[in-house]
């Protein structure tokens, strides 16, 4: 659904997005200056083939593997995929508002920012980046486009994502698994608090697709650290019951059950070659994204 | 078994044990809210460490309020006595208040026991607690009984040696009475000091009912005492004791004169269940037999009187004492009566309207035959009375100063020297009998005896009344006119009052007070007391114009009261009892003197006159012996008094156990007989152990343990 007018002169909004497309701004050159450091490019450029090194060629291309087995000089060259379509789901559900204090962004605002800097990341290689904005159903759904304004309607639409106090991820993965026709990337930015079996069948199901899945796991500090002390009532963001607890008593047991699932996850993603990211919100997020992408390409 | 707390009144500290509770619901009560994403790991997390925490701050609660229950416990000291539980060997330290009777009534030699008193007896048990029913480490007090009761001993001393050494040299008998109930409640006061553990009351004493019974009755005080004690009573004489006593010893009439004879009367009562036989009665005058003794024969638990008529040949205060021959108890046998014996008494009568040929209308005719009626008859005795009259409205250089009494009668006014020479007459002790009459201008009199300085009469004289009246006996309650009050010789009722003034006496003087009244209400006599003397104003006449009074025989010892008791003047309280004190009266020349007092013993003491509204006066507040005193001012005038013992303490009847424990239902006691060995039937009785420490060892330990679990669950969580 399209913004309306309103909602697009709202200043409020205006702001937002302007704020959104410098951090996306940011993450991407973030990312762009890492990778000039690195061998490695960007999501949609694979390797094509090897060619004889003639002078003028950048020495960084050169295969020292190659050089060293035949002790010729082969540069690599690459091919750039114009057709890959990246959809970006982000979790809008409420438990992702959580904003430990002394922290620069709530999950959510993180996971916009990801999205956003991806976005801008994969239509800067001419590449399709789409956004899904889901919390209890699918909210939002912006296909793929690689057009400059695309970038700026997707912008806009994750500023105004809403947010609703339940999470159906398995719902909402198997829906978009039906709805993308092509193989594509899935991206998925969500803290993943829910039924484990779920959130597995429905990153199978995308991988049944053939889709490439990568999931960014995003958490505050806090939830990885429990850092609380005194007598606190935690109250749910996602329509749970209240719970009065003294942390200090049970931060052993919830560290062990955080890491219980956290490993469980790791696993079975592992089992599906789905790439798992964790990304706390302290981190930046071009960091993020930087050792996301280090990991692709070695 | 039975368990008390010596400090039970802080029990009520208990409820500190709501602080431990209340900090735990505050701190439950005070905590942050988080709204959080990540509940399913909590919810995970608290299903299965909650209910063990919760566990963990009960039982740290449970730990916070037991420690305080058991300080305040401690604090309150319990004691848990168990039956048969011997402690002599392991007793802690003892706490003994010895409640020493000394009262005169212990000075009682029993049948069959030597020379040796009950107080002796009484001694030698005190004794034998101190000595050996205590031990190194325990501490005593020492109460004396006797009314009222006095705490020799009061801290408690840890030196028994120097306090055995002390009832043997300077404890003896008192002439007091006693009152058990007071003695019990200086014990209580004694026992609210003690910090010991365990604490005993031994109560030495002959138990006599009067100690018991009466105002000295105070269940609640011995409640109390046996609440923070051991009460053992020790009785040292049982049974009743057939005893005789002289309970009192007065002159007959108030004024006494020398050269004629004074009636001395002394009341014998016996309080045996026997009749009291050959009982030999005499009187002793300045310290010297006087007189025959008489026989008296006195039926059991009766009184009868016995009279001397003793002739003094020298005015004076002189000291009496009437004895009765010696009984078991001697101190009671002798009663004693400090009397005045005037010279004679001098009476000026001021005639303001003398009238020699009609006797019956001057003013001085009547009041000079009551004073000093003809000697008629034989046996009669001339008064101990000196009228002289003055004629006129002036003392016209009399000396008033050698007068006892000075009577104005139907006195026109008096002029200002005149006033000033009675004003200072009074002032020193002289009396004024002031009769009124148609003579008498009223204007003159209020403005220069009422409204001026000095302010002599007692009452502002109004108008004449002429509505009939008759004196009203029934108000006669003032000392001097008491014996007209329901006299069956004389009737003062019968003397017909047809002119008076009417009186409107000083109210807002303290010491104006109405001596007779009409029957109509009005004021007929009113009296005020001026420095050291006094003034009374008669609202008629003194002769028969005015009333019918003259005529009747109640006017001659109407005015012999009257002139007596304005007579008496400076006398201060003369006779008085053991324990009530004794008042001097000096004139304002020698307010600045000191004053000797010698007592019974002979030992001196100086006192120092304090000067008041009524003149300057010397008080020995408390006689502690009974006799006679003698207060010598210095370089000045010497004089008697006599203190006597209260008699109600002569009655030697005692309460045994059961009619004591019907008397005082106290909840438990010992009571050792006097032939019973006192350390043996102690350490019978002598059960008892203090908790208080080991509740502070419970409460040291809680601490400790309080600190680890904390520490324990603090590390864990």
């Amino acid at each position: 659904m399209p913004l309306t007018q309103q909602q697009l002169n709202d200043p409020q909004v205006i702001g937002a997005v302007t704020r959104l497309e410098l951090h996306a701004r940011e993450v991407m050159e973030g990312v762009i200056s890492g990778l000039h450091k690195s061998p490695y490019h960007g999501f949609s450029v694979e390797f094509a083939q090897h060619r004889e090194y003639t002078p003028g060629d950048e020495i960084r291309y050169i295969d020292w593997r190659v050089a060293g087995r035949s002790d010729r000089y082969y540069v690599k060259e690459f091919e750039e995929e114009t057709n890959l379509k990246a959809y970006i789901l982000v979790d809008t559900s409420e438990s992702m508002t959580y904003k430990g204090p002394r922290r620069k962004y709530s999950k959510l605002e993180y996971a916009q920012i990801l999205a956003a800097g991806m976005s801008s990341l994969l239509i800067q290689q001419r590449d399709a980046a789409g956004v899904v904005i889901f919390n209890d159903g699918v909210q939002k759904y912006v296909p793929p486009r690689a057009t400059a304004t695309h970038f700026t309607q997707i912008l806009e639409e994750l500023v105004t994502a809403q947010t609703r106090p339940k999470t159906a991820m398995a719902p909402t993965f198997h829906y978009m698994a039906d709805t993308i026709k092509r193989r594509g990337m899935v991206i998925v930015l969500s803290d993943l608090f829910g039924d484990l079996e779920d959130v597995m069948e429905g990153l199978k199901h995308f991988r049944y697709r053939k889709h490439e899945v990568i999931v960014f796991q995003i958490l505050d500090p806090d939830e990885v650290n429990f850092p609380f002390d005194d007598l606190t009532k935690f109250e749910g963001l996602e329509l749970e019951p209240d719970l009065l607890v003294d942390p200090r008593g049970i931060r052993e047991e919830y560290l062990r059950q955080f890491e219980l699932f956290c490993s469980a996850l790791e696993r079975r993603c592992g089992e599906i070659q789905v790439d798992l990211i964790r990304a706390v919100t302290s981190e930046d997020p071009a960091d993020a994204v930087t050792r996301y992408l280090s990991r692709r390409q070695s | 078994m039975g368990l008390s707390f010596l400090n039970g009144g802080l029990l009520g500290a208990l409820s500190l044990i709501a602080i431990p509770i209340i900090i735990h619901l505050l701190q439950r009560k005070r905590f942050r809210v988080v709204r959080w994403g990540a509940m399913e790991f909590l919810r995970l997390s608290q299903r299965n460490r909650s209910r063990r925490l919760m566990i963990e701050q009960l039982l740290l609660l449970l730990i916070r309020c037991l420690l305080i229950a058991l300080v305040v416990l401690a604090v309150c000291r319990p004691v848990v006595r168990l039956a048969g539980m011997n402690i002599a060997q392991s007793r802690g330290q003892v706490h003994a208040v010895i409640i020493l009777d000394n009262s005169y009534s212990m000075g009682y030699r029993p049948a069959g026991a030597a020379n040796e008193t009950v107080f002796d007896r009484a001694r030698k048990r005190a004794l034998d607690i101190v000595e050996r029913g205590l031990r190194q480490g325990d501490a005593v007090s020492v109460i004396l009984a006797s009314d009222p009761p006095q705490a020799l001993v009061r801290k408690p001393s840890l030196d028994l040696r120097s306090v055995a050494a002390l009832l043997r040299r300077s404890v003896g008998l008192s002439d007091a009475g006693t009152n058990y109930g007071k003695a019990a409640r200086l014990a209580l006061d004694v026992l609210g000091e003690s910090q010991f553990v365990n604490r005993e009351v031994f109560l030495i004493a002959d138990n006599q009912a009067a100690g018991w019974e009466g105002p000295a009755r105070d269940v609640p005080a011995w409640e109390g005492v046996a609440r923070l004690a051991k009460l053992v009573f020790l009785p040292v004489r049982d049974g009743n004791a057939p005893n005789a006593a002289v309970e009192w010893v007065q002159a007959v009439r108030g004024l006494a004169t020398a050269r004629s004879s004074t009636r001395v009367q002394a009341r014998i009562v016996n309080y045996s269940t026997a009749p009291l036989r050959d009982a030999m009665v005499s009187l002793e005058i300045d310290g010297k037999p006087e007189g025959v003794s008489q026989r008296v024969e006195v039926d059991p638990e009766k009184g009868t009187l016995v009279a001397f008529n003793q002739m003094f040949d020298r005015p004076g205060v002189h000291s009496c004492a009437v004895r009765i021959t010696g009984d078991r108890l001697p101190s009671d046998d002798v009663g004693y009566l400090a009397l005045r014996v005037r010279d004679s008494v001098k009476v000026l009568v001021l005639n303001g309207k003398p009238n020699a040929a009609v006797p019956q209308k001057d003013a001085a005719f009547f009041l000079q035959l009551a004073l000093a009626p003809p000697i008629s008859g034989p046996g009669s005795e001339p008064t101990p009375l000196e009228p002289r009259v003055v004629p006129g409205n002036s003392f016209a250089g009399a000396n008033v100063r050698g007068f006892d009494v000075v009577t104005l009668s139907d006195v026109e006014s008096l002029s200002e020297g005149d006033r000033r020479l009675l004003a200072e007459f009074v002032q020193n002790g002289g009396g004024a009998l002031i009769f009124l009459g148609d003579r008498v201008n009223a204007p003159l009199y209020n403005r220069d005896l009422y409204d001026a300085q000095p302010s002599l009469l007692p009452a502002r004289i109004g108008k004449v009344d002429t509505a009939k009246a008759s004196l009203d006996a029934g108000s006669f309650t003032h000392p001097a006119l008491q014996r007209f009050r329901g006299a069956q010789d004389v009737d003062v009722g019968t003397a017909e009052f047809s002119k008076y003034f009417a009186l409107t006496p000083k109210t807002e003087d303290r010491t104006v007070q109405v001596v007779a009244k009409f029957n109509n209400g009005g004021a007929a006599i009113v009296e005020k007391q001026f420095g050291l003397g006094k003034v009374m104003l008669v609202a008629s006449t003194a002769t028969t114009e005015w009333n019918s009074l003259p005529l009747k025989p109640v006017f001659l010892p109407l005015i012999h009261q009257l002139v007596a008791y304005l007579a008496s003047g400076a006398d201060g309280t003369r006779n008085g009892q053991v324990g009530q004190p004794l008042v001097k009266p000096l004139p304002l020349s020698e307010a600045s003197r000191r004053v000797t007092v010698t007592d019974p013993a002979g030992d001196k003491s100086t006192l120092k006159p304090v000067v008041d509204e009524r003149g300057a006066l010397v008080t020995l507040e408390k006689p502690k012996s009974a006799g006679f005193y003698r207060m010598a001012v210095d370089g000045g005038t010497s004089d008697v008094f006599a203190v006597n013992r209260n008699t109600g303490e002569s009655d030697l009847k005692s309460l045994d156990q059961s009619a004591l424990k019907r008397l005082l239902p106290v909840r438990e006691w010992t009571w050792i007989n006097l032939d019973e060995d006192l350390v043996t039937a102690l350490n019978q009785s002598r059960t008892g152990v203090e908790l208080w420490r080991h509740l502070l060892l419970a409460a040291l330990g809680l601490m400790v343990l309080e600190t680890m679990m904390a520490q324990l669950f603090g590390r864990r969580a």
